[in-house]
């Protein structure tokens, strides 16, 4: 059941730090799990948690918000409006069923393209333990009356 | 007529007699045993003015109708409201976000017992630490005793929840949210929901749609839930408002629970703190570690 | 006019339940809201009014109704029509407000083909009131607690 289970993620890197690092990964040719989404913000304070509710009950399985170490902001601040938020959102999530361990929120440096790999691969392998989440189901399972019509 | 009754209308009078306030916003008798909230603007209306248990609204939300328009420089009109402890903190955080000045309001605050909804204590006020209103211009006291226990819990029963698995959780929320209506009684009926265009309204960006499926109304009520972080006052309005008795509370007090625990924070204690999620502190490591460390 | 007992009733919904959606008023929370059942033990027999209409059984505020998928072919999955529901509990003027939706969408052509289908597949079994509530007012508008106007069987 676990081997055949992809889950899907979703990945909010920031343009100057997490991406560039995960660019960097890239680039050094160092693999990683490919169930990644990744979206590019400007940074971490960007990402509303609302991307990543929305981004769970539309299917995803684990959310990862990777922003610059706390300091290191290319626009100051962002990270820590950013982890404020996010200390709430996921102990929120972990109250309606999703597992905190499934919104993962850390800081990764432009520099550190090895350690983008280990943290994706690390969460990779945690999603897939914790399984699927069944907050959406398929639409299909809705109406229980479908049969497949050739267009 | 109860003591508290005479009282309230003995303050209201002479707020409106004395021209301090041009109306006093309270509640009135209504068909059917029940009650509904009034603004009172004239002396003779003031006998109408009654409270009792069944006061479960937050009158603080009538505010924004009196708002006027930004752009002119028109203070809102003088009043008074009739306000349980966790409205008046409604009031600190209006302040807080430069919606209201606190000069032309006047609080007749009351001494609560706790509210009931539909006849039973509502969830809320049962497990509410607070008596006494922390700002106002007149003290009504209670009838009833008013003495919290020393060992009480204001958060007994979302800590249990807490504990239950990801399956229960999902399952029960999965089942309330199902009688879901999409009515938006919640959203009306609380004073900090208060933006002109709602983001479950909008189309552009369209971020849930107004499908009558479970993981849509999760996201209205999350999302509002989130929006309220640091903002809701636990007055329970959204629960009493609402018409297929879901507990719409536990999801603002888990976020109460987990602000005050980390952060010491308490929403509407005054009127000079900054919004919570505006500020940050920059020595704040806060992580919720996942149980796999890298 | 036939009658039947409650435990001929029990049993008839246990054998309808089997080939079609049994639908009757469920207390869920303390609110009464038409809910598909297995057996008769799981739904309220005894009420004034349910809180939600039945409407939702034959007009859902949202449903699917065709269903895309992009790829290297693009196939089209229509939502076929409804398995039969019957549903139970209903009162008379619950039945009556569907009739005026039936003017509505399947009154004059083109009508509703889905709304057809809904009503097709629906069996209404009424349930007569034994007094006027307090906010009761079918009379003023043509209706009566016992009218079977809209209903397949009244109770």
């Amino acid at each position: 059941m676990a081997e055949s289970f992809e889950p899907k993620i979703v990945s909010f890197l920031c343009n100057w730090c997490s991406y560039a690092g995960a660019d960097l990964a890239g680039t050094s040719r160092i693999e990683y799990p490919q169930n990644i989404r990744i979206i590019r913000v400007p940074c971490s304070g960007r990402v509303d948690p609302l991307f990543v509710l929305k981004a769970f009950i539309d299917g995803a399985d684990g959310v990862m918000v990777l922003g610059c170490h706390p300091g290191d902001c290319h626009y100051q601040q962002g990270n820590y409006y950013a982890q404020r938020r996010y200390s709430v959102m996921q102990k929120l999530l972990d109250f309606i069923g999703v597992e905190s361990d499934r919104l993962l929120i850390d800081w990764v440096s432009a520099s550190e393209g090895k350690r983008f790999a280990e943290v994706v691969s690390n969460f990779t392998y945690r999603i897939k333990e914790i399984g699927h989440l069944t907050i959406k189901q398929d639409a299909r399972k809705i109406d229980t009356n479908l049969e497949k019509v050739t267009a | 007529m109860t003591r508290m009754d005479e009282q309230i209308r003995e303050a209201a009078r002479q707020l409106l007699e004395s021209s301090k306030v041009s109306a006093v916003i309270g509640y009135e008798l209504a068909a059917q045993g029940k009650v509904r909230p009034i603004i009172v603007e004239k002396t003779e209306d003031i006998g109408r003015l009654v409270w009792n248990e069944d006061c479960n609204l937050n009158l603080v939300n009538y505010l924004h109708q009196r708002k006027t328009p930004t752009g002119k420089d028109q203070p809102m009109p003088k009043t008074a409201l009739v306000l349980r402890p966790c409205d008046v903190r409604s009031i600190n955080l209006l302040i807080t976000e430069q919606q209201i000045k606190r000069e032309n309001i006047k609080i007749i605050g009351l001494q609560c017992a706790g509210t009931r909804i539909n006849n039973k204590p509502s969830i809320t006020c049962s497990f509410c630490m607070e008596r006494t209103p922390v700002d106002y211009d007149v003290l009504i006291e209670s009838d009833t005793p008013v003495e919290i226990p020393s060992d009480a819990n204001g958060f007994k029963d979302i800590e249990e929840m807490e504990n239950w698995t990801a399956e229960e959780q999902l399952a029960f929320w999965t089942e309330e949210f199902d009688r879901c209506i999409r009515c938006y009684a919640c959203r009306q009926a609380c004073p900090g929901c208060y933006c002109f265009e709602c983001v479950a309204e909008q189309v552009d960006p369209h971020w849930t749609s107004i499908a009558m499926e479970v993981p849509e109304k999760m996201f209205f009520h999350v999302m509002r839930a989130y929006h309220l972080a640091g903002r809701c006052v636990l007055c329970g309005a959204c629960e009493a408002a609402c018409p297929m008795n879901i507990p719409l509370s536990k999801l603002n007090r888990k976020i109460a629970k987990d602000i005050l625990e980390t952060f010491g924070y308490k929403t509407g204690d005054d009127a000079n703190t900054a919004p919570f999620l505006a500020c940050f502190d920059s020595n704040e490591r806060l992580k919720v570690e996942p149980s796999c460390h890298f | 006019m036939q009658f039947i007992n409650y435990e001929t009733r029990d049993q008839w919904i246990l054998t309808l339940a089997a080939d079609a959606r049994v639908v009757a008023p469920v207390d869920s929370k303390e609110k009464l809201i038409y809910k598909q059942i297995k057996t008769a033990e799981e739904a309220v027999w005894n009420f004034e009014k349910t809180n939600l209409p039945a409407k939702a059984w034959y007009f859902p505020m949202s449903e699917p109704i065709l269903f895309i998928e992009q790829g290297t072919q693009t196939k089209l999955t229509e939502a076929l029509a409804p398995e039969p529901i019957v549903m139970f509990g209903i009162r008379p003027c619950d039945a009556r407000s569907g009739l005026i939706l039936d003017k509505l969408f399947i009154g004059k052509p083109p009508i509703d083909r889905q709304y057809a289908n809904h009503r097709k597949a629906l069996t209404m079994i009424g349930l007569s009131c034994p007094e006027m509530w307090e906010t009761c007012f079918c009379t003023a508008v043509g209706g009566a607690p016992n009218s079977r106007d809209g209903l397949d069987i009244i109770n």
